[in-house]
C-alpha cells in the first residue's frame, strides 16, 4: 500500500485548523486539526456519534463551523466556497438524494448543476451506470433503489465532473461485498490518478485494506493521526482502535439472563 | 397504556418550546390563535342563548366548525402528525390499543381543546334558556361534537394519505382529493353566500334540516333539551355515536397501512430516455444550473406526492372559488380572481423545506442564490400561472362588463406580490417538512406554520392589488399596472432572498433537514 507515498506534494489537498461545531451546547467537534497530503488515501475513524460527519461537512461546506478552518487545496472552505466546490466531490451521508428522479436524471440533474456540457454528461453517466453495475436501475426512480444502490448512485453524483478531492462520509455502509469491492477498485485506481480521498468509516477491514494514512476521531478530538503503520504500531488495528477510544468488553457476567 | 400516548403527546408538545428562537415563537403564536379562537368562538356560541335566531347560530356554527375539521387539513394546515402511526409498527400492540391512544394524544392538541373550550359557549347558551339539564346535554353535545371533528378529520387524512401513497391508486385518489378540495370549500362559501340571500327564516329551516346531519346534531341538543324536545335528543346521540363509530371504524381500517409506511414502492418508471431530465420544450435552454433546477423542480411538483396535493388542492381551490362564488356574487368577482391568484403565490412559501436533505446537493455545488431562487419561482409559475390567467380570463369575459384584461391584471398582479413575498418568507424562516410518507403531516409546533406563512402574502396581495380591482382605470392599463407591480415584487422577491441563500445556504440546509 504505497501509492501515494511515493509523492512528495507541495500542498495538502485538505487542511483542517482547529475546527470547533458546537450543537445545543454540547461539543461535536472539539478543536480537530488534520492534513490530508495529496495522493493519501485518508480514512477517518470513530465510534458513532464521534463528530465525523460533522467534521467531514465542516469540511465541505454543508456545516459552518463555529471556530476555525477548513483549507481545500490551497483556498480556504468558508471564504471562496463555489471555487472550491469545484474541485470537491462530496458523498455525504445520512441526507437524502433528490430521489423522486431516475437514476440517469440524477445524473444529469448533478451534471447541470456542475455546468457540464450535455454530451459529456451522457458520457460520463453511461460510463459510471456501467461501472457501478447500475444500468439495469437507469429508468427506475432512486427512491426504490435499495440502500447499497443509493450509495453508489451518491458515489457516482460525486465522481461525475472528476473533482480533486473526493470526500466521501461512510461510502462502504449498507454496500453489497460485491459493490464494495467495485467502490473499493473505482477509489484505488482514482488515487493511483493522482487523486486524494478522504473517507469515514467504522468498518477496520476495509481501512486497513485501503488507507494510507489514518485518524482515529472520539468524543470530538483526534485521539491519533499518522500512516497506517505508525498508527497500528505492529498491532490490529481494531485493538488499538477499541484502546483508544475506550471501549470496554464484555467479560461474560454481565447479562447473565440472556 | 393510554397514559403512555397522553404522556408522550405532552413530553412532544413541552419539547416543541426547545430549539431554535423563532420555534418557540411560532409555538407561542399558535397557543394564542387557539386562545382567540376559543374566546372569540366561545363567545358567538353563546349568542345561541338568543330566543329565535339561537338555533341557527348552534346548529350551523357547529356544522361549520365540523366542517371546518374536515377540509382544513387537507386544504391549508395538514394533520398534527406528532405520534405518526408508522413509529409504532414494530410495537406487538393491539390495533384497538393504538386506536385509543392517538385518539386520545389527538385531542390533545391545541385544535381541539380550543374547539371544545369555543363550543362551551353552547353549553352557556343552553343553560340561559333552559337550565342546568340542558347545560350539561349541551355539554355532552360539545364533547360528542369534538370527538366527531377529530375522528373525521384523522379519518379523512388518513384515508387519503393512504390512497395517495401507493402510485397504483393515485389517480382515483387525486380523483377524491379533488372533488373534496373543489366541492368542500368553495361549497361553504356559496352556502353563506346563499344563506345571507335567503333571508332569516330559511336559515332556521336550514338549520333545521342540518341539526338532523351528523355534522349539526351534537351542537342541536342543548337547545332541544331546553325546549324539552327529549325524544329529538336521544335520536341525535344516537346519531352521533353511530357516526363516531363508523368513523374510528374507518380510520382503524386505514392504519394498518399508514403504519405501512411507503414500502411499497410499486413498479419501476417507464423508461424516459438516457437521462431525460430536461423535458424536449426546455431543451432551447442553454445548459448550466438554471435549466437543471427548473426541470428538476417541474419533475418534482408532479412526483413528490407532497408537492402534488399541496399544489393540486390549492389550484382547484382557485380554479373553482372564483367560478362559484364570482357567479353569485357579481361585482366583487375581481376581488375574488385577486384572492386566489395571491393564494396560489403562497406555495412558495416553504421552496426549499418540500427538498428536505436533499437541498445538499445544490449547497454542495454552491449554486447562486438568484440562480437557485429564479428556477424555482420560474417552475412552479410555469405549472400554475397557465389556469389562473385562464380563469381570469373566463370568469373576467363571463363577467360582461368588457373588463377581461383588468381580471387578468389583479390575478397576475396579487400572483406577483404573494409569490416575491413568499420566497422571501422561504429562506427566512424556513422550516423541515416530517419525514413522513404522509403528504398531510406537519411537526408539532411548526403545525401553524404553513397557515401563518401564507397570511402574511395575502395580506400584501391584498393592499397593493385592491387599488386595482377599486380604481376605475382602463382595462388594459390596469393590467399593465398589475404586470408592472407584479412583476417588480417577484423580482424584488427573487434578488432579496437570492441574496440570502448566498449568505446563508448552510444554515437554510440545516433548517429544512428533518431532525433524525
Amino acid at each position: 500500500m504505497a501509492y501515494g507515498s511515493l509523492v512528495t506534494p507541495p500542498d495538502p489537498a485538505l487542511v483542517l485548523q482547529g475546527l470547533v461545531k458546537r450543537f445545543d451546547g454540547v461539543y461535536a467537534v472539539a478543536g480537530l486539526d488534520l492534513e490530508v497530503p495529496t495522493g493519501s488515501f485518508y480514512g477517518l475513524l470513530g465510534p458513532n456519534g464521534a463528530g465525523k460527519t460533522t467534521t467531514l461537512n465542516m469540511a465541505v461546506g454543508l456545516l459552518r463551523p463555529d471556530h476555525g478552518r477548513a483549507i481545500v487545496l490551497g483556498r480556504d472552505v468558508w471564504r471562496d466556497p463555489i471555487e472550491v466546490k469545484r474541485s470537491l466531490g462530496t458523498l455525504p451521508d445520512g441526507v437524502r438524494l433528490f430521489d423522486r428522479l431516475t437514476g440517469a436524471e440524477l445524473l444529469e440533474y448533478t451534471g447541470l448543476l456542475r455546468g457540464m456540457d450535455r454530451a459529456t454528461i451522457a458520457d460520463r453517466s453511461r460510463d459510471l451506470l456501467d461501472v457501478l453495475d447500475l444500468t439495469g436501475a437507469t429508468s427506475t426512480l432512486v427512491v426504490d433503489y435499495s440502500a447499497g444502490m443509493k450509495k453508489k448512485i451518491g458515489l457516482a453524483c460525486a465522481l461525475l465532473h472528476a473533482p480533486r478531492l473526493l470526500v466521501l462520509d461512510e461510502p462502504f455502509e449498507a454496500v453489497d461485498p460485491v459493490s464494495a469491492a467495485l467502490i473499493r477498485d473505482i477509489l484505488q485506481r482514482y488515487v493511483g490518478g493522482g487523486g486524494t480521498v478522504i473517507f469515514s468509516s467504522h468498518v477496520m477491514a476495509v481501512v486497513e485494506r485501503l488507507c494510507t494514512h489514518v485518524a482515529v476521531l472520539a468524543q470530538g478530538q483526534l485521539k491519533i493521526v499518522g500512516t497506517l503503520d505508525e498508527v497500528r504500531g505492529g498491532r490490529d488495528l481494531e485493538d488499538v482502535f477499541v484502546e483508544l477510544v475506550g471501549g470496554r468488553t464484555a467479560t461474560g457476567s454481565e447479562l447473565a439472563w440472556l | 397504556m393510554t397514559r403512555v400516548f397522553v404522556r408522550l403527546k405532552l413530553r412532544l408538545l413541552r419539547n416543541s418550546f426547545r430549539g431554535a428562537g423563532w420555534r418557540k415563537v411560532l409555538a407561542v403564536l399558535g397557543i394564542l390563535g387557539g386562545l382567540w379562537f376559543a374566546l372569540f368562538g366561545g363567545m358567538l356560541f353563546s349568542l345561541s342563548g338568543v330566543r329565535g335566531q339561537g338555533y341557527s347560530v348552534a346548529v350551523l356554527g357547529g356544522a361549520g366548525v365540523a366542517l371546518s375539521w374536515i377540509t382544513l387539513p387537507v386544504l391549508a394546515f395538514g394533520v398534527d402528525e406528532t405520534l405518526d402511526p408508522s413509529r409504532f409498527a414494530l410495537l406487538p400492540m393491539r390495533r384497538s390499543t393504538l386506536l385509543k391512544g392517538l385518539l386520545v394524544a389527538a385531542l390533545l392538541g391545541i385544535p381541539a381543546v380550543s374547539t371544545l373550550v369555543a363550543t362551551q359557549g353552547l353549553v352557556l347558551g343552553a343553560a340561559i334558556r333552559g337550565g342546568a339539564a340542558a347545560a350539561a346535554v349541551a355539554f355532552l353535545g360539545t364533547v360528542l361534537g369534538l370527538l366527531l371533528c377529530v375522528a373525521a378529520s384523522r379519518a379523512t387524512t388518513s384515508a387519503l394519505a393512504t390512497a395517495l401513497r401507493s402510485r397504483r391508486s393515485r389517480d382515483a385518489a387525486m380523483l377524491l382529493l379533488a372533488l373534496l378540495a373543489a366541492g368542500l370549500g368553495p361549497l361553504q362559501l356559496a352556502g353563506i353566500s346563499v344563506v345571507q340571500a335567503l333571508g332569516a327564516d330559511r336559515l332556521l329551516a336550514a338549520a333545521r334540516v342540518v341539526a338532523w346531519t351528523p355534522l349539526g346534531a351534537p351542537y342541536a341538543i342543548g337547545l332541544d333539551a331546553a325546549a324539552g324536545r327529549w325524544v329529538q335528543v336521544a335520536l341525535r346521540v344516537l346519531l352521533t355515536a353511530a357516526t363516531i363509530a363508523v368513523l374510528l371504524r374507518w380510520w382503524g381500517a386505514t392504519l394498518p397501512a399508514a403504519m405501512l409506511g411507503t414500502a411499497s414502492a410499486g413498479r419501476a418508471r417507464p423508461a424516459s430516455a438516457a437521462g431525460g431530465l430536461v423535458p424536449p420544450p426546455l431543451r432551447g435552454l442553454p445548459s448550466g444550473q438554471f435549466t437543471g433546477i427548473l426541470a428538476r423542480e417541474l419533475k418534482y411538483w408532479w412526483r413528490d406526492p407532497r408537492r402534488r396535493s399541496g399544489l393540486v388542492s390549492l389550484l382547484i381551490v382557485a380554479i373553482v372559488l372564483p367560478l362559484v362564488y364570482g357567479f353569485g356574487v357579481g361585482g366583487r368577482m375581481t376581488g375574488i380572481l385577486l384572492v386566489s391568484g395571491a393564494m396560489v403565490g403562497t406555495m412558495l412559501a416553504n421552496l426549499f423545506g418540500f427538498d428536505g436533505s436533499a437541498y445538499t446537493a445544490n449547497v454542495l455545488v454552491g449554486v447562486p442564490g438568484r440562480v437557485e431562487v429564479s428556477a424555482r419561482v420560474g417552475a412552479i409559475s410555469v405549472v400554475v400561472l397557465p389556469p389562473v390567467a385562464a380563469t381570469a380570463v373566463v370568469t373576467g369575459s363571463l363577467n360582461g362588463d368588457g373588463r377581461t384584461l383588468a381580471s387578468l391584471g389583479v390575478a397576475l398582479c396579487a400572483y406577483g406580490v404573494s409569490a416575491g413575498l413568499s420566497v422571501i418568507i422561504s429562506v427566512v424562516v424556513p422550516y423541515a417538512l416530517p419525514d413522513s410518507s404522509n403528504p398531510f403531516a406537519m411537526n408539532a409546533g411548526t403545525g401553524g406554520l404553513r397557515g401563518f406563512a401564507s397570511f402574511g402574502p395575502l395580506l400584501a396581495a391584498a393592499a397593493l392589488a385592491a387599488p386595482l380591482v377599486v380604481l376605475p382605470l382602463p382595462s388594459p392599463v390596469t393590467l399593465v399596472v398589475g404586470l408592472v407591480v407584479g412583476g417588480a415584487i417577484v423580482t424584488a422577491g427573487i434578488l432579496i432572498a437570492g441574496g440570502r441563500v448566498d449568505e446563508r445556504a448552510p444554515e437554510l440546509l440545516q433548517a429544512v433537514t428533518a431532525r433524525r
